[in-house]
This record gives C-alpha cells, structure tokens and sequence, in this order.
C-alpha cells in the first residue's frame, strides 16, 4: 500500500506532476519489495525491466497519436475542424455540445493525454464561454472516451498488466459501463449551459449522439476495441451536420432564458470571432490523415484475421526465472511478451501521420500557415507534450511492475477482500479506478497501478473479472475528469490559472452521480456473462 | 539545461536500462544489470532532483499549456 499512498501524498498532498511524482512511487516499490518482501535486487531489476519493456506498448501509440495531432495541429487542420463545425449551426446550445462533448471525445478518440481539454477550453472560450465553463465541460465531455480513446491505449495497456481469461466479455462489459458517464455527459453539459431548460432543449440530441457514441463502442468492442471509440466517435463528428439542419439545432434557442455558463451580451447564435483568418484547408482535407489510419487499420486487420506474417514478427527481450524469499516465482521468459511493430496501431498512426504530412507540405499548408502565424515545430510540440508523459508511464509501469513481481500486489488485494464483503467491493471497484487516475491523471496509468489488484481481489472473493475489471476502466475514465492536473491543463488553456476548486465544484456532482451510477450497474452486471 | 531536455534525459535513461537489466540477468553478469537498475533509478531522481534546482516556474507551465491549447500566437499582433 505504501508506493499508492507515497503517489497519493505527492500527487495529491503536495501537487507534484504524475511524471515526478511516478518514480518515486517506484523507489518506494522497490524499497518494500527488498526490505519486506524479501526481494533481492537482481528480483527488483527484472521486474522493475518488465515494466519498461511493457511501456513499450504503450509508448509505441502515444507518440505516434501526438505526431498525428501535431502533423494536423501544425497545418492548420484543427482550426479547419472548428470552423467546420461551427459553420454547422446558429442554435449556441447546439455548438456548445459539439464542440464540449462530441469534439472533445474525437480528439480523445485521437489524442488523448489532456490535448482534449488544451484544444477544446479556448474553442468555447472563442464561443463566449465562461472560462470555469470552458474547462468544465470537456473534462466531462471527454471522459467516457478515455478507455478505448488514444487508439485504446488504456485497453492496450491493461492487457500488458493482467492476463485476462475473457478479453472479449472485458471490453463489452467495459463498454457497457462507459455508456453511462457518456449519456450523462451531454445532459450535464446541457445543464451546465442553461440548466434545466436547456435539457428539455437537447434531449433529443443527446440521446441521439450517444446511441451513437456509446451504442457504436459497445457494438464494435466485438469486432475491435482498438477501433471502438475512434469509429464512434468520427460517426458522432459527421452526424452532425444533419443534425445541424433539423431546425430546433440549426436557430438559435429561444426558450432558454438563462444561460449560467455564457458571457454577457452573447445573443445565443454562437457567431465565433469574424477577426478569426480563415482556415488554409477544408473539413475532408483536415480529416485526411485520420482517414488513412482508419483505412490502413482495417486493412491491416484483415490481413492478421487470414493469419499471415505479420503476427509472427514479433521481438522481446529475455528474463530469467526469480524468486523472492517468501517463494514468489516468476518464470523465465524468452521472449517475454512479444512487441509485433506490424499489427500493432502505432504503426497505423506513424503511417497517416506520415502520410498527413507528406499530403499537408505538397499542398504548402505549412507554409501558408508560417506567413501567417508563429507555430510550434512539430518536433517540438512532440517532444514537449510527449517527453512527461512517457516518462510518468515508464515509472507507473515499473512501479506496477516491481510490486506484481514482489508479491505485493497480491497482498494488497488479499487484504481488501478481507475487509470487504465482496457485493460492497462490486459496488465500490469504480472508485478505486477513479482514485487511480485522480492520483496519476490517466485511465491507462489507473488501470496499469490497480488492475493487476482488482483481477486479484475479485479472484479471491469469487467476483466476475471481467465486471470488476469493467469498473476499473469505467471508474478510471471519469476519474481523469476530476483529476487536478487535467483540471490544472484546462485552466492554463484558459489562462485562469488558480481556479482548480470552482472547475472541481462544477465536476464533481456529475462525477459522483456516475460513480453511484457505475456502482449499482457493477452489481448487476456481475452475475451475467454476455460472450 | 531547459525543462523538456531534462525530461528527455530521464527517459533516456529509463529506457538505456532495459538491455543491460535484460542481458545482464539472463547471462548472469551482475555488472550488467547492476548498471541497468542505477539507470532505472537514475532515470527516476532526475525530475525529482530538478524539482529543487530547476528555475522553471509555475506560471511557464500555465504559458505552455495556453500556447498548446491556441496552438500559435499571431505574428502581427
């Protein structure tokens, strides 16, 4: 329990980035795992080397999804998106959904690791947002799609740190419980926006986006879950031009009188500043590269489903078999846990990253944008946005790593499944998933710390794993919309730094009603067994 | 050294210790993954000790995240 509470303090207690504060928790890992767990050092180094082979994964999605972002970023192909948008529709209620919730969850879809809230906080702000609304409402909006968002990196990540006996059932039953914050989503950001009013105005598109959004994930979780969300929500993206032209989205609102969330003197048509230039590039072109990956995907998943070469290609690095003195065995490996570069999805994102960029500079995006606009180089934005967050990773894997190896992991767990009977551990998985990513700002960091303990617990007490496991991945995804260093992000974007608390009052409710709400479905869905 | 060359450092180092914790455990040369665990470990104490020394301040990280967020600043304004 030390190396969480040591992350808790830090992170939490003193405010430290999850990048600082990670290796830490890993120092402290290790210095239980030799000092109580009787661990000896060559123990420790291997484990502590598992867990930076398996950051490879991940690391291995989340460069290649920021190099995509920023490939697009750098051209101008995100302004191109918003103006796309917004050219959509007058009705301010409509624009404030789509770019809070629909917009926030595609770059979720894509990007992920807080580029959601960066990106989407000024967009409202430029729609007259207030700044405490702007931040609020893609952290909520953006949530649900943490899970299987960033090309699935959380997914892909869990399945690095536990071995689960039905990965399928996992993902669907994870699925179904991320339906929940993403319906409560639109209606809590209908809320935010003009209360209850503005709920009897939005209803209809609500239900309809998120039939889509979490009806789509859950459906396509069968198929792939890499793709799940990023379908879904590019599906939900284009949706909303005919929704546009349905009339009670397409005129500005009038039955909603108050409007909490919206600057004075706003008349509710959600004109965006006319001092804006125009976009270098058109919606389709700023979509390409996304295209391409998708394409390249699928194309890619037809071939391993025909069970060719490329799954067989596949590169690990040696471990030999440990012991700790308390008998904990680890086998040896050779390879331990193979990386196939050719099926795995970073190479799909380096290919339509590349290809973005290839397409971007013949058509002289990029220079079009220099004459206009001072811009981040791409290698730049890369590294600086890249660089904290692969190291948080490396260290929360390590960290998970050197205490599943020691042995402490299974006393951690064994330990709660004794104090807790095992329907209020069902009711309350969620939370330690969402105290996860509160404490390190990440589903995929949540569900690398505490999915190995769920699988254990819910071993022990006769639980469902692929339920509990659900909860965690469910309870991590809201927990980034409460984390402080997310709130933090939005707040910086917004430049109204030091707010963190009133953005928190305005999350928290919708946070703590989903988590009661993922709770009671937890139990349900607990004795049931879809595939 | 700038905050992001600092970063790049420690997870060059992080990674740096993979091989030698890999080679050095499976051949059974202690040298090897000795030197592979006080990267891994060094790797770690170079944000925690930049964290005291660095003179990069709060309000930059706020700057940042707003030039990430508006992604540029206009030429001729």
């Amino acid at each position: 329990m030390a190396p969480i509470v040591v992350l808790l303090v830090l992170l939490v207690g003193r405010r430290w980035s999850a990048a600082e504060a990670g290796p830490v928790g890993m120092f402290a890992a290790a210095g239980i795992a030799v000092f109580a767990f009787r661990s000896s050092l060559e123990t420790v180094a291997v484990a502590g080397g598992k867990g930076v082979w398996d950051a490879v994964f991940v690391l291995y999605v989340l460069w290649p999804a920021l190099l995509l972002y920023r490939v697009g970023e750098r051209a101008g192909a995100f302004a191109a998106l918003r103006e796309g948008i917004a050219r959509f529709s007058r009705n301010e209620l409509f624009l404030v959904l789509a770019f809070g919730w629909v917009f926030a969850s595609f770059l979720q879809a894509t990007a992920g690791f807080g580029i959601p809230i960066v990106v989407v906080a000024p967009l409202l702000l430029a729609l007259g947002v207030r700044p405490l609304y702007a931040v609020a409402m893609p952290l909520i909006g953006h949530a649900w799609a943490n899970m299987f968002g960033a090309f699935a990196v959380g997914w892909l990540a869990t399945l690095q740190v536990v071995e689960l006996s039905n990965p399928a059932e996992t993902a669907f039953q994870t699925a179904i419980l991320l339906w929940t914050p993403n319906l409560l989503a639109g209606f809590a950001i209908a809320w935010l926006y003009g209360r209850w009013a503005a709920v009897r105005h939005a209803w209809p598109l609500v239900l309809i986006v998120s039939a889509v959004h979490g009806g789509l994930q859950l459906a396509l979780t069968l198929w792939e879950p890499v793709l799940s969300t990023f379908l879904a929500t590019s599906v939900a993206l284009v949706l909303l031009r005919p929704l546009s032209r349905w009339r009670r989205y397409s005129e500005p609102a009038e039955d909603i009188e108050e409007r909490p969330a919206m600057q004075d003197g706003l008349d509710g048509t959600g004109e965006i500043s006319k001092e804006e230039p125009r976009p270098v590039m058109g919606l389709g072109m700023a979509l390409l590269p996304y295209g391409v990956f998708a394409v390249v995907t699928m194309v890619a998943l037809m071939i391993s489903t025909a069970g060719t070469a490329p799954e067989r290609l596949g590169v690990g690095p040696p471990f030999p078999e440990e012991e700790t003195g308390f008998g904990v065995v680890n086998e040896a490996e050779e390879p331990y846990s193979p990386f196939t570069p050719l099926t795995h999805p970073g190479t799909f994102l380096l290919v339509g990253a590349l290809t973005g960029y290839v397409v971007y500079r013949v058509r002289g995006y990029y220079h079009t944008r220099n004459e206009r606009e001072e811009t981040q180089g791409i290698w730049a934005g890369l590294v600086g946005d890249a660089a904290p967050a692969s190291i948080a990773i490396v260290a929360f894997l390590a960290t998970s790593g050197i205490m599943k190896e020691t042995g402490q992991t299974d006393v951690l767990a064994l330990g709660i499944s004794e104090v807790l009977p095992p329907v209020a551990f069902t009711f309350l998985s969620n939370l330690i998933g969402g105290l996860g990513a509160f404490m390190t700002f990440g589903n995929t960091t949540s569900n690398v710390l505490f999915a190995p303990l769920q699988q254990t617990v819910a071993a022990a007490g006769g639980l469902s794993e692929a339920t509990i496991i659900a909860a965690q991945s469910s309870g991590g995804a809201v927990g980034t919309a409460v984390a402080p260093a997310n709130v933090a992000l939005g707040m910086g974007a917004v430049g109204t730094a030091g707010q963190e608390g009133d953005v928190l009052r305005r999350v928290l409710p919708w946070a703590a009603v989903v988590a009661l709400t993922t709770g009671g479905a937890t139990v349900l869905l607990n004795n049931l067994t879809f595939l | 050294m700038s905050k992001v060359q600092i970063q790049g450092l420690a997870f060059v180092l992080l990674m740096a210790s993979l091989p030698l914790i890999s080679i050095g455990a499976t051949a059974g040369v202690g040298f090897l993954w000795g030197t592979g665990l006080v990267l891994l470990a060094l790797g770690g104490l170079v944000l925690a000790i930049a964290r005291y020394t660095s003179s990069i301040s709060g309000e930059d990280k706020g700057r940042k995240a707003k030039e990430r967020g508006r992604g540029t600043s206009r030429k001729n304004e």
